[in-house]
């Protein structure tokens, strides 16, 4: 149906374009001048040609001007939108409509509120349809649930919430004489027309609030008891260890929170599982034998070199004193170790190696005098 | 020499001594704790566990259970792997070696040496199964196993009823304790009682099998027959085991048992007493009420201090907490119960106001939600805040699990606050406060709040019920979706600031497109995820848009009503055509075109509305279009045609 209505322009042609504003007030006198003298240039036979260029002119004028204008605008425009005052401005205009929109209008109220009564009652009745009830009856209990459920909100309403329980007791419509499906239908319309009559207040629910009563009898304080037991006698604790131990660590499981719950208590997650090393930190930590080494161990090796049947001076010693200096630098061997490469070098320096270091140190020494 | 002896003389006039203090011995972790101590929880933040990308964090109950077990199924996923495959981390090299990352396969009992040491590690372990596997291997090989040892196998197998472990007591995988689903408690009698028989019965052992049997089993016969044995012989059972058996009983026999503990000068403890609470239930109300008061008052007589666990047997003994009763109709409890709870749980927060509480049974945590339903049943804010301040107080050691407890007693105290405060800002600030971190968006939380914000102006409350909402997929569920639109629909456009009318803007703008997104999972073999696009769904939506000016998409989104949808061979369609047009709506938008003038507008309408208004009320629209839009002679007639041919 749009397509066609679209089609159907006035004369039954194509649909015209929108009609542009009133070109006097958008484009120049100039501008329009030039355009006459254009459409004068027509033969004055060829009326549609004439009236069809003119328009067209015109319209892409128009068009242009307009452009130029809102590109001229726009700065102007978002600076405004900027403009804290502007921006106050507005939103002050809105306050005013948000307070005058709150302004009691009581007949409108009342109309809106006759409205929503109406619809219940068409709602009850057609829930109590749907339940099995007649038209005829359906009306009816709609009819009268919804005036006494009305009347029922306007008077508790107007007393204070103290004698609530009076009203119930009055009982309109009695709870006994009602059945299920009723009642259940009365419930709903209660809750409905609260909505409608009283929104954004106290929801009536609030006013079964239910108090402690200081007048019963207190449970902690009270003299009474079993009359088993007597405070004076000594009792003995058999326990079963296991069986408690198994309780007791069950609860703490069971009553714990699931997981950390910031970014240290994952720490100490992580530090009682071995995952991260302990506070303070110890470059030390999980050494392992190397622990119960003392530096000198490590150090002093020169000591040593006596038991190992090495020549204390000349070259030989020269050397051994460099490898024990070599050896104490070393962060990475065991002490052990250390001492098991020094084994090695004593092995190594048997008698016949002693007597050639030495003849190739003699003629070393020879040629360098000579 | 003067400046010398001056010197010198200075020095033994002062002789402040320099004591180097001992270091203080502290623990690898008190620095840590001493940091955490400073730290609080802030209850808008999600749940540690969740902090990472913020487009992941869940915010339903459902959402948070998938990607908590997600992330530490993950996690026990590479830790198998790991003891899997060492070979395949054999070049890891750190120093010094951290062995907590490299996880070792638990042995295979069926290959393990079968020797009392290692039978003596599964135990250490509670490898329950293993260990008796081990046992039966030990047993046919006939090596000889220690009394003590296999007394302490008996004492494991009777605990855990020769079962492994329980998920309930998980200690390192939280996700699978608080959502795994416990199997139902079984007794393995055979091997249990073969051990039993092969040990010395002691009153200890008889104790245990007691105890085992009434954890693990319906029927209490063999073990009354057990007790009536250790009390005929003249021994005396473990307190563990009385109070196994008065759980178990009725109340006069229970009371029997408890002056047996009496003659035989055995001291009781405080689950005795709330195994004592527990028989009381059975009883009748009156005489519930005047025995539990003399239960806490023999309590008060020993100096046994109550823990959570009495209270909670305490309140469940006066009132029933359950919403459908024998016959599954809604129950309703009676007024009296209700303030006689009421009455004792304010009594009970007095009392407990200032004291520690730490865990001493499994269940200790129920007694907050037990005191919470009764506030609800109540309508008491008053002691619900109580409650809940002390669930947050140091004070308290015991807490709920928080995807699953917590999250159903904080619901609760949110529903509670919603169904009692008038102040809509009051209910924003606590609804902000708790949702969605500590309470999941729920589909009933959300309808109960719509109801309550029906024609409210408070856009700050409406946007973040609308973006929960859309968070937790609601725009999925029929109701709650029109519901959240017809709530944008109310709101006082004009009235907004620009801001909010900005915000108004993006809300519908976000609603809008992902219903179309939904309804463009069109293709045959994955149109289970489509929600396709009902009638009065388009139809809010087009009112929705063109409050906000966006007419255009309003009629994009109309076309699609009528106009013929082309469905291709392997899609399904994305618009049921046939479904109940919202009248009221329909006229609103109408009424908008008229204003406007705009003629195709108003024609969209008229073809929708033309499917259900009878031909004498679609004539009256019909010369309202005519006249507002000023229509033509040709779309005057077309107009008139297309009326006549409608039915009556």
């Amino acid at each position: 149906m749009l397509r066609r209505l679209q089609r159907s322009g006035a004369d039954g042609k194509e649909p015209k374009e929108p009609k542009p504003a009133s070109n006097k007030n958008v484009v120049d006198e100039k501008l329009l001048n030039a355009v006459d003298n254009i459409v004068s240039s027509i033969p004055k036979e060829d009326k549609p040609t004439r009236i069809r260029v003119r328009g067209s002119l015109l319209s892409r004028l128009t068009g242009i001007e307009k452009e130029t204008f809102e590109k001229a605008t726009e700065a102007a425009l978002d600076e405004m939108q900027s403009d804290k005052n502007v921006v106050n401005l507005l939103s002050e205009v809105a306050a005013d409509a948000k307070k005058a929109k709150r302004l009691p209008n009581r007949f409108a109220a009342e109309r809106n509120a006759q409205r929503g009564l109406l619809l219940l009652r068409k709602e009850i009745f057609y829930q109590a349809k749907q339940e099995g009830y007649s038209a005829d009856e359906a009306s009816k209990f709609a009819e009268r649930a919804v005036n006494e459920v009305e009347e029922k909100l306007t008077t508790e309403r107007e007393r204070s919430y103290a004698t609530v329980k009076e009203d119930r007791e009055r009982g309109f419509l009695e709870e006994s004489s009602r059945n299920e499906k009723e009642q259940k239908l009365f419930n709903y319309a209660f809750q409905m027309a609260e909505k409608i009559l009283y929104r954004d207040e106290t929801p009536s629910t609030a006013l079964n609030k239910i108090n402690p009563d200081v007048k019963l009898p207190k449970f902690f304080g009270s003299s009474e008891k079993l009359g088993v037991f007597d405070a004076t006698k000594n009792l003995q604790d058999v326990s079963l260890e296991f069986w408690r131990n198994c309780d007791l660590r069950a609860a703490k499981i069971a009553n714990q929170p699931m997981g950390p719950r910031n970014a240290f208590e994952e720490q100490i997650e992580w530090t009682q599982k071995a995952k991260q090393w302990p506070y303070p930190i110890d470059n030390e930590y999980l050494l392992g034998d190397e622990e119960k080494v003392s530096f000198i161990d490590h150090v002093f090796l020169e000591r040593h070199l006596p038991t190992l049947g090495i020549p204390r001076d000349g070259p030989i010693g020269h050397f051994m004193e460099l490898v024990c200096v070599g050896l104490s630098k070393n962060p990475y061997m065991t002490a052990a170790k250390k001492r098991e490469h020094l084994q090695w070098f004593s092995s190594y320096f048997n008698a016949e190696k002693q007597q050639l270091v030495n003849k190739l140190h003699k003629q070393e020494m020879d040629s360098s005098t000579a | 020499m003067h400046r010398f002896n001056v010197i010198r003389g200075l020095s033994n006039l002062a002789p402040n001594q320099l004591n180097i203090q001992p270091a203080i011995k502290r623990s690898p972790t008190a620095l840590l704790e001493a940091l955490a101590s400073t730290v609080g929880t802030d209850p808008t933040a999600p749940h540690f566990s969740f902090i990472d990308d913020p487009a992941m964090i869940p915010t339903t109950p459902g959402q948070k259970r998938n990607y908590y077990l997600a992330k530490e199924l993950g996690r026990r996923a590479a830790r198998q792997l790991a003891e899997e495959w060492p070979t395949l981390f054999a070049f890891d090299r750190e120093f010094p070696r951290m062995n907590a990352f490299r996880p070792q396969k638990e042995l295979d009992p069926a290959l393990m040496d079968p020797n009392e040491q290692n039978l003596w590690m599964l135990i250490e372990k509670r490898q329950v199964k293993d260990a008796t596997i081990l046992y039966e291997k030990i047993r046919e090989k006939d090596i000889n196993v220690s009394e003590g040892v296999k007394k302490d196998l008996f004492f494991l197998l009777a605990y855990y009823g020769g079962e492994n472990v329980p998920f309930y007591e998980e200690l390192e995988w939280h996700g699978l304790r608080t959502f795994g689903e416990a199997d139902p408690p079984k007794w393995k009698d055979d091997v249990i009682s073969l051990l039993y028989e092969s040990i010395e019965q002691t009153p200890e052992v008889k104790s245990a099998m007691i105890c085992g049997i009434i954890k693990h089993t319906q029927s209490t016969e063999k073990a009354n027959q057990l007790f009536q044995e250790i009390l005929s012989s003249g021994a005396t059972p473990c307190v563990e085991a009385f109070n196994a058996v008065m759980g178990k009983s009725q109340f006069s026999l229970s009371l029997k048992l408890l002056q047996k503990m009496n003659q035989l000068s055995i001291k009781p403890n405080v689950n005795t007493f709330n195994a004592l609470l527990e028989s009381n239930m059975t009883a009748p109300l009156d005489k519930r009420q005047k025995t539990a008061m003399k239960i806490l008052g023999e309590m008060k007589l020993l100096k046994i201090h109550p823990t959570l666990l009495t209270y909670n047997h305490l309140l469940n003994g006066i009132v029933k907490i359950r919403t459908k009763d024998a016959d599954n109709k809604d129950f309703k409890p009676k007024e009296d119960d209700l303030k006689l709870a009421i009455t004792v749980l304010n009594e009970i927060m007095t009392r407990i106001a200032g004291e520690t509480y730490e865990s001493n049974t499994l269940n200790d945590h129920h007694f907050f939600l037990t005191a919470m339903s009764i506030c609800l049943m109540t309508k008491n804010v008053e002691i619900a805040q109580k409650v809940v301040q002390f669930y947050e107080s140091p004070n308290n050691k015991v807490k709920a699990p928080e995807f699953t407890f917590e999250n159903s007693f904080y619901n609760k105290y949110l529903q509670l606050f919603i169904d009692t405060t008038g102040d809509l800002k009051e209910i924003e600030r606590v609804y902000k406060e708790y949702v969605p971190n500590r309470v999941g968006v729920s589909r009933f939380l959300i309808i109960r709040l719509i109801n309550r914000l029906r024609n409210s102006d408070n856009w700050s409350f409406i946007k973040r019920l609308t973006e929960d909402g859309i968070c937790a997929q609601m725009l999925t569920d029929a109701r709650v979706s029109s519901d959240l639109r017809l709530l944008l629909k109310g709101i006082n456009y004009s009235a907004l600031s620009p801001t909010e009318r900005e915000e108004y803007s993006q809300v519908v703008h976000r609603i809008v497109n992902a219903l179309v997104e939904y309804s463009e999972f069109n293709k045959k073999d994955r149109n289970r995820l489509q929600q396709k696009l009902y009638p009065s769904t388009i139809i809010e939506c087009a009112c929705l848009l063109t409050k906000i000016g966006e007419e255009n998409k309003a009629i994009d989104l109309l076309r699609m009503l009528v106009e013929e949808e082309d469905v291709k061979e392997n899609e399904v369609p994305k618009v049921v055509q046939e479904g109940q047009l919202k009248i009221g709506l329909i006229q609103e938008l109408f009424d908008h075109a008229l204003r406007q003038k705009n003629t195709d507008f108003a024609a969209f309408i008229f073809e929708i509305m033309s499917r259900d208004l009878p031909r004498a009320q679609l004539k009256l629209q019909a010369q309202r279009m005519t006249e507002r839009c000023r229509l033509n002679g040709e779309q005057t007639r077309i107009l008139e045609g297309f009326v006549r041919l409608r039915p009556e």
